[in-house]
């Protein structure tokens, strides 16, 4: 419960207490983030196929795999663009506010996941529009957290901008991946959706 | 009665490009066969239905000069195989067979390949038992006009050629090779807006002994899943591991974490103990 009141402080840029402000305890939170994301995406899985159970177990484990391959992914060309551009920020601060902005927005989706769950069962068109919305509005919780939360933990520099290139490509080469394995992993929804076609969907659109 | 005859001469005086050009093929080993079409590009649109494929060809012709003959064959690269059936079209075509029943060519009139021109349609329906090393019946032609073949109808499904087939892929499309870009190009330029709307598996080829030898354009029609699979069963079995190695590093961070607190505790402590004593 501490480590998880500690990441939702993280997530509303508090900075971490100076006692535990150490490479070993950052990266030990980074961890600790992806993992409590996993569950919580998948409790957004489960609840988004929950109309057929089948799609509901296999959701249990390729929405939390989605979230965490596309994470794990773009965390080298991340930290690449990072020590090229010469950013003063550690590279364990990036990671975290990374993680935790990645922790924050599978917070989002499981707590819409009983609005979800709810509304698939309730109505024919409400539940599919309420499941890809819940996923645009944490993928916009994400960015907008992870933007923030750089920004503040890098508050005593004095330059802050260089480590916008490496918040860019984080966030530009996880989403990359999460299209494609939204793609893989398909079907997530019951539904089609111009997500399962993934980018060849998108362009062909 | 004269009257179509004078008609079926101004044709022949317009159609003797139709004639040479094309004599690669079956069509043109005796020299009693009719002459062949000249053609410079074709686009074969495969589509896909629930019992087979409907193909829908569309050849540019040659521009047109002199012909005598009273019929002109368009004579196929591979022969097809005997359980396609050829639609009813227009212009009205003749198919022509071989011994084992396998259409080698189709005849036209010169005076309805002239109503038609710069373009003649075809079409015939291939029946698809299977979906796995089917062999695509488009009726390529003999000769070496650039045809572009493709199967569409479904987002779903695309047809992945054979690796026997030697063609080689690009982003989008597969071609043979040594066909140029250009060719390619000018293919494309000549058949107009015939392909628009084709997906990504479309093939560029011409006429080929390695086709006659394979007996057509072989391959798969895969679904986006099938294709898909592969990649998705390494990143399921990836994926344990991944969690495993989170889970190790949390733990083994677990005691430098606790070392590191209990450091800067001390570094805090002794700060303090400093000042104080400072103060005093």
């Amino acid at each position: 419960m501490n480590r998880f009141t500690r990441l939702l402080n993280l997530a509303c840029g508090r900075p971490l207490p100076e006692e535990e402000d150490g490479r070993s305890r950052r990266l030990q939170l980074v961890a600790a983030a992806l993992l409590a994301s996993l569950v919580f995406a998948g409790l957004w899985g489960l609840a988004a196929g929950s109309s057929s159970p089948v799609l509901a177990l296999a959701n249990l484990y390729k929405v939390p795999m989605v979230v965490l391959v596309s994470t794990l992914a773009a965390i080298p060309a991340g930290l690449l663009t990072w020590k090229l551009s010469g950013a003063d920020c550690r590279a364990t601060d990036l990671l975290l506010s990374f993680a935790t902005a990645v922790f924050a927005a599978s917070l989002v989706l499981a707590t819409s996941a009983p609005l979800v769950a709810l509304y698939y069962h309730s109505s024919t068109w409400a539940g599919p529009a309420l499941a890809l919305g819940s996923v645009l509005l944490a993928v916009a919780t994400g960015l907008l957290l992870f933007g923030r939360g750089v920004w503040l933990r890098l508050s005593g520099m004095t330059s802050r901008l260089r480590v916008v290139p490496a918040v860019l490509v984080l966030a530009v080469v996880q989403l990359a991946c999460l299209v494609q394995l939204v793609a893989l992993a398909s079907p997530i929804l019951p539904e089609w959706t111009l997500f399962d076609g993934g980018i060849d969907a998108f362009l062909g659109s | 009665m004269s009257k179509k005859c004078s008609t079926s001469r101004i044709v022949a005086v317009f159609l003797l490009g139709f004639v040479i050009g094309q004599c690669a093929g079956p069509g043109c080993a005796r020299a009693e066969e009719p002459p062949a079409v000249g053609i410079l590009a074709a686009a074969h649109e495969g589509e896909l239905a629930h019992a087979g494929i409907l193909w829908r060809s569309t050849y540019q012709l040659t521009p047109a000069q002199e012909v005598t003959a009273d019929r002109l064959r368009l004579v196929m690269a591979v022969p097809l195989p005997p359980e396609v059936v050829v639609q009813p079209g227009d212009p009205p075509s003749a198919p022509v067979y071989d011994e084992q029943g396998r259409i080698v060519g189709f005849d036209f009139v010169p005076v309805d390949l002239l109503r038609h021109y710069p373009q003649l349609q075809l079409e015939l329906e291939q029946p698809l038992p299977a979906r796995r090393g089917i062999r695509l019946a488009a009726p390529m032609v003999a000769g070496e006009a650039v045809q572009a073949v493709a199967v569409v109808g479904s987002e779903a499904v695309v047809f992945e050629p054979a690796p026997s087939t030697g063609l080689l892929r690009h982003v989008g499309f597969s071609s043979a090779r040594g066909l140029r870009p250009a060719e390619r190009r000018r293919a494309d330029r000549l058949l107009g807006p015939v392909h628009e709307g084709w997906g990504k598996g479309r093939v560029y080829l011409r006429s080929s002994p390695r086709l006659a030898e394979a007996g057509g354009l072989t391959g798969d029609l895969l679904e986006t899943t099938e294709r898909t699979r592969p990649a998705l069963a390494v990143v399921g079995i990836v994926m344990p591991m991944l969690v495993l190695g989170l889970v190790v590093v949390h733990r083994a961070l677990d005691r430098p974490a606790k070392v590191e607190r209990a450091e800067q505790v001390l570094a805090q402590e002794m700060g303090e103990i400093k000042r104080r004593a400072e103060r005093a």
